[in-house]
């Protein structure tokens, strides 16, 4: 068997250990629930190793049901095709997987075996959306995954909001979803082919209206988008991570979220590269990206719901990845690949944290946890050191990938907001903390007019802060954040996978049976002096926001800038109303200014 | 002759389409989204694909419908039953 | 705010109708001659003596997807059952009374209930030779169940419809799904292949696995259509 003939088996295996747990589940107890779960899990995560191992030398495709391509380039079978940057992706959501499990290891008591499967095939669907080279397949993964992150998110049916936040992802999700199936019948109407290689192949071999080419990726992007978080996209994001599960929220903003920009950079790079007009790509995306950026900042620091807060700094860091792919530089993409993934580690660490939280002290509100764990010394210095990493500080991975990015784009407006990200949503994560496990800074009434946040605990016993299945899987977390700094190798990979992204034509070479070797890598990350400097500037410029913010907040400056910053905060929060309409009204004219973006460019 | 049928059919399910949206009683829309599951398969039929055609009158104008209505049921005697604690979520 | 969210809702649908109108024209016609997806879908459908091109589609040159999809009716349902478990306050059950039932309309239901029942097991069986298969097939089946309902009254359902039992079913279709595919894998080399001696077109033993597929994609939507009604039925009638 070689890599190639057993790649399916990343979906098939999880997808099979799912139906197997809702076969025996009622039989089958808790702790034989758990363990065939992460049994699954790891044989995913060693299998998905394998596929990155070979994929890094050369790509892995896989024909299935051996349809391979006759000598015109054309087929009627569909094809998985794993680069390095596709397999690392599933990789990650099966390492992630397993984590979850071992956190939730007493999650769920009473429906353990639905809860496992569920995760199980909200794995598959991500393994699938990763390593599909079909850009149906690619829908329908996307749609098992939404599927099963809907479920997983309205798990607590006990709380109204649960509901109510899956309900927000559900429609705003599906009709994305319409959005990109509408793109994928335009681009087989108009080809007669699904797969990736091939209608990047037809396209490039022919002149093609800009009007059909523009109305086809606006479409199928606008599903990728929805899941990426991009605004005006997002909404959904903060209302369905409020109340998922923390470990079903590690997965979201750690692999989920993610696979959203991923889908929209594959088929940019691989079909429309050089077909749609490149600087209306360049100049969409930028502006999207800066716009998700600059208003999850912003909402990010506004909240008290802890989950809420990390939602929006995760809006808020896509965003940047989003502007950075939208370069097309390989480099800077390789960089943005490496920031985001040392994102999603030290982001899905701070969700566990603060499920731990929730369990323990039910609630998940700043003010009302004030001090509350001014014990749980461990998870306090874990936490801090996520805040920490978040803003940038040596030697986390974060600091080293976007320094990467600001030396390979030399733009100042870019490295200015990534700077300025970093530092207010670091510091209103650190804010927290401070608050919450020191005690820092003054305990203040809640304002009248917000109700505290409050959120049904994942599990009915409180556990202690000191649990192993805590402390353990955040250690794992932010221990990779930090060797993904430390390690050169590792960083090397990691960048070099995401180089490889931009390969487009090489990708669909290797498809049609011309494989190239991976592309050599040009500049690797290496920590400049200068990196190590801006890094330890944003880390006290965030500390320094975050001891202001702990202690009250009161304005400083001139009288008319505060209003007016109070004045956009204001309104902000009322366009993130929770209202379905808003969001649906926001999607659709997401398409709009889509449009528009990609034609003014 | 199959040009007219399909835009007719075509024509049917935007209008159909419509109604169901312009309907704002709950069960009243359900029967007419029913009815729009049949135009639908209709005009699948027409666009000559039988099997999705199938699956449409399956799914949309059984299955969905009972669905719902089964739905709207539960909706209406939890209001029914406890006023108090209806309200924004 | 209302207002303002007409106004961008507005803006959407307009571009999005531009963006469309530009589009669309450049389309090749409806019914085209030249179609290169469909000759060489037809010409892999004969070669595997699959009567039924659509199936041949659906369950051999692109079985994966219909993997995906089965695995996206299979998770609808699970997270279905998931979410409209009995929450905690919500412990109490009672048996619905049954209402009365005119003896026509008993009538009509049971001989209905015996025509679906056929119907829906003919069209799985016969899905790689004519136009349906096992998803269509396992919802006519499974949804027709439920006119004993109709004709009698709730227990009588209960009695013809053991949930344990269709919930294994309903696993075991999605796990026969990928036996059939590992077999493949083993046998030919690539996952989902069809491997199994294709017969000749037309018969009914042909298409290879195609039918094999079509069958435990029926056992699972049937069962799964049934289990799906079922939760929805519970929560309307038996509980308080």
């Amino acid at each position: 068997m070689t890599v190639r003939q057993v790649l399916p088996l990343t979906v098939a295996m999880p997808l099979g250990m799912a139906a197997v747990l809702v076969a025996i589940g009622h039989h089958a107890g808790r702790r034989m629930s758990d363990v065939l779960t992460l049994l699954a899990a790891v044989a995913t995560t060693a299998l998905g190793c394998a596929a990155t191992l070979a994929a890094s030398h050369q790509r892995v495709v896989s024909w299935l049901a051996g349809w391979s391509p006759g000598h015109d380039g054309r087929s009627v079978g569909l094809l998985l095709e794993a680069d390095a940057l596709g397999a690392g992706i599933a990789t990650l959501a099966a390492a992630l997987t397993c984590l979850a499990v071992v956190y939730g290891w007493r999650y769920f008591d009473e429906i353990a075996w639905q809860y496992h499967a569920l995760l199980l095939v909200f794995l598959a669907g991500m393994e699938g959306f990763a390593l599909s080279g079909d850009l149906f397949d690619m829908f329908v993964f996307f749609e098992l995954m939404g599927v099963a992150g809907y479920a997983l998110t309205a798990l607590k049916i006990e709380d109204r909001s649960a509901v109510q936040g899956s309900l927000n992802f559900a429609v705003v999700n599906s009709l994305g979803a319409y959005f990109s199936l509408g793109g994928i019948a335009l681009l087989y109407a108009d080809i007669g082919a699904l797969q990736l290689p091939i209608i990047g192949q037809e396209l490039r071999t022919r002149p093609n209206p800009t009007s059909f080419v523009l109305a086809a990726f606006v479409l199928t992007a606008c599903g990728f988008l929805v899941k990426a978080a991009i605004a005006p996209f997002h909404f959904w994001l903060a209302d369905a991570h409020a109340v998922a599960p923390a470990p079903v929220c590690a997965l979201f903003s750690g692999v989920m979220v993610e696979l959203g920009l991923y889908g929209v950079a594959r088929i940019y790079f691989v079909i429309f590269d050089g077909v749609l007009p490149g600087a209306g790509f360049r100049l969409a995306l930028t502006v999207l990206g800066a716009v998700g950026a600059v208003v999850g900042a912003l909402m990010c620091w506004q909240q008290r719901h802890l989950k809420r807060l990390l939602a929006y700094s995760t809006i808020a860091h896509i965003g940047i990845g989003a502007l950075t792919v939208a370069t097309g530089s390989a480099a800077a993409v390789g960089g943005a690949v490496l920031y985001l993934l040392a994102h999603a580690v030290v982001k899905a660490s701070l969700f566990l944290m603060v499920g731990g939280l929730l369990n323990r002290y039910r609630s998940i509100d700043e003010i009302a946890l004030f001090a509350r764990a001014r014990a749980a010394r461990p998870l306090a210095v874990a936490y801090l050191c996520g805040g920490a990493a978040l803003a940038g500080l040596p030697p986390f991975g974060l600091a080293l990938g976007k320094g990467f990015v600001e030396a390979s784009l030399d733009t100042p407006w870019v490295t200015l907001l990534v700077g300025l990200v970093s530092v207010v949503t670091a510091g209103a994560v650190l804010r927290t903390g401070l608050r919450v496990f020191l005690g820092l800074g003054a305990r203040e009434p809640a304002e009248a007019d917000e109700p505290p946040a409050k959120e049904q605990p994942d599990v009915q016993r409180r556990p202690a802060l000191d649990h192993i299945g805590l402390l353990g899987p955040v250690a794992v977390l932010l221990g990779a954040g930090l060797l993904l700094g430390i390690l050169p190798t590792w960083s090397r990979a990691v960048t070099a996978a995401g180089a490889g992204m931009v390969d487009g034509i090489g990708y669909v070479q290797a498809a049609l049976g011309n494989p190239t070797p991976a592309p050599s890598i040009g500049p690797v990350p290496i920590w400049r002096p200068e990196d190590v400097i801006v890094g330890l500037v944003t880390t006290a410029a965030a500390m320094a926001l975050a001891l202001w913010g702990a202690r009250g907040a009161r304005a400083v400056g001139p009288r008319r800038i505060t209003d007016a910053v109070a004045w956009v905060g204001r309104g902000l929060r009322a366009a993130h109303s929770g209202h379905l309409g808003d969001y649906v009204a926001w999607l659709l004219a997401g398409v709009g200014v889509l449009g528009v973006l990609l034609r003014l460019g | 002759m199959a040009d007219v049928l399909m835009v007719g059919a075509l024509l049917l399910t935007a209008a159909t389409g419509t109604v169901t949206v312009l309907t704002r009683e709950p069960r009243a829309q359900l029967m007419v989204l029913s009815s729009f599951g049949l135009v639908m398969s209709l005009a699948f039929l027409t666009l000559q694909a039988p099997d999705v055609a199938l699956s449409q009158l399956a799914v949309g104008s059984i299955v969905v419908p009972l669905m719902t209505l089964l739905a709207l049921r539960v909706i209406e005697r939890h209001s029914r039953e406890s006023p108090t604690k209806r309200g924004k979520p | 705010m209302k207002r303002l969210r007409w106004l961008v809702c507005w803006f959407g649908i307009c571009t999005f109708g531009i963006l469309l109108i530009f589009a669309i024209p450049g389309l090749p016609p409806v019914g085209d001659v030249s179609h290169p997806y469909r000759d060489l879908a037809v010409r892999a459908a004969v070669e595997h003596a699959t009567a039924n091109t659509v199936a041949s589609v659906n369950f051999d040159t692109r079985a994966f997807d219909t993997l995906g999809e089965e695995a996206i009716f299979f998770t609808a349902v699970l997270g279905a059952i998931a979410l409209l478990r009995p929450a905690r306050h919500e412990k109490d059950r009672r048996l619905p009374h049954s209402g009365r039932v005119l003896a026509s309309t008993r009538l009509a239901g049971y001989v209905f209930l015996g025509i679906t029942t056929v119907v829906g097991w003919d069209v799985v069986a016969h899905g790689h030779l004519t136009p349906g298969g096992g998803f269509q097939g396992g919802i006519v089946a499974g949804s027709g169940l439920h006119l004993a309902y109709v004709a009698g009254n709730y227990s009588v359902l209960q009695r013809i419809r053991p949930l344990r039992l269709l919930e294994i079913g309903e696993a075991a279709g999605v796990v026969g799904f990928i036996g059939i595919g590992l077999a493949g894998l083993v046998c030919a080399g690539s996952f989902l292949t069809n491997f199994v001696p294709m017969g000749i077109l037309g018969g009914f033993l042909s298409g290879g696995t195609v039918a094999l597929l079509n069958a435990v994609v029926g056992l699972e939507v049937g069962c799964g259509v049934v289990m799906l009604l079922s939760r929805f039925l519970e929560q309307d009638l038996v509980m308080t």
